[in-house]
């Protein structure tokens, strides 16, 4: 199972160094923490003390933002893609 | 050539130039959208990306603005100073019906990171109280009444898309 998780080139320092990684996890909150586990640090970028998504970043599935669906418990499946840019608009 | 780069402008656009003529491009099939169609169906897809590469993109998707695929495109000319990004940020609006298709064109011209925002969402975010004007408010240090003033403002601009809904859709200039 792949799921990418992609951030704008500005952002590649949140993943390493990389625009894009794999991950697994049934929904977005298993995907920050299977890349957190990897990558220390990359976890507190996206999701606040109290566990919930950060008002300074956007995460979308598939082009969607999940604060429209159902936020980090969003389900992904193979091939999905979780975007995340910061809130720029 | 529909790119339209004018100096003074925060963005540079790429529209049809029948909209110089008074068209709005705020349509689905030929067909000029409410308020309220617009809140439900109006939106764009999110590009970031350095200014020379969006102004290689902005080239590319001019023919598609042309043909009338893509509805118009807006890019930041430099990156925006409150933001944590070094990137310009282009927009790239359609109706959600026809996101997919547009997607495929942005995909085809090497976009990866898929973004879709709704202009209800936006203008929610421009609300007093929304994200977007607080943070600008704060970033700005107005004064409380200038505060007051810029909240006043989008209260009546935005106000009057959300309650009013059936009447036709008119962008503001930017």
């Amino acid at each position: 199972m792949s799921i990418k998780v992609v951030v704008p080139k500005s952002l590649k320092h949140w993943l390493d160094g990389k625009e894009e990684v794999d991950c697994e996890g049934k929904n977005v909150a298993e995907c920050i923490e299977y890349v957190e586990e990897r990558i220390p640090g990359f976890k507190q970028r996206i999701v606040d003390e109290k566990g919930e998504l950060r008002e300074d970043v956007i995460v979308f599935v598939n082009g969607d933002n999940i604060r429209h669906t159902e936020g980090l418990a969003t389900q992904v499946s193979d091939n999905d893609q979780i975007g995340i840019i910061p809130l720029v608009l | 050539m529909v790119i339209w780069d004018h100096p003074e402008s925060h963005y540079i656009f790429v529209y049809h130039p029948k909209v110089l003529w008074g068209v709005n491009y705020i349509r689905y099939k030929g067909k000029r959208l409410t308020n309220g169609e617009v809140l439900k169906y109006w939106g764009k897809w999110v590009v970031l990306g350095e200014r020379e590469w969006l102004d290689k993109l902005a080239q590319k998707l001019d023919k598609y603005v042309e043909e009338e695929k893509i509805a118009s495109i807006k890019y930041t000319r430099e990156p925006s100073k409150n933001l944590r990004i070094d990137e310009c940020v282009m927009l790239v609006y359609c109706d959600k019906r026809e996101r997919d298709e547009v997607w495929a064109i942005l995909e085809e011209h090497g976009v990866k990171l898929k973004a879709w925002i709704s202009e209800k969402e936006t203008m929610e975010m421009w609300m007093p109280g929304g994200r977007l004007l607080e943070r600008w408010i704060r970033t700005n240090n107005f004064s409380e009444e200038q505060a007051e003033a810029v909240r006043e403002d989008a209260r009546r601009t935005l106000g009057y898309v959300f309650n009013n809904p059936d009447a036709i859709y008119r962008p503001w200039a930017q």
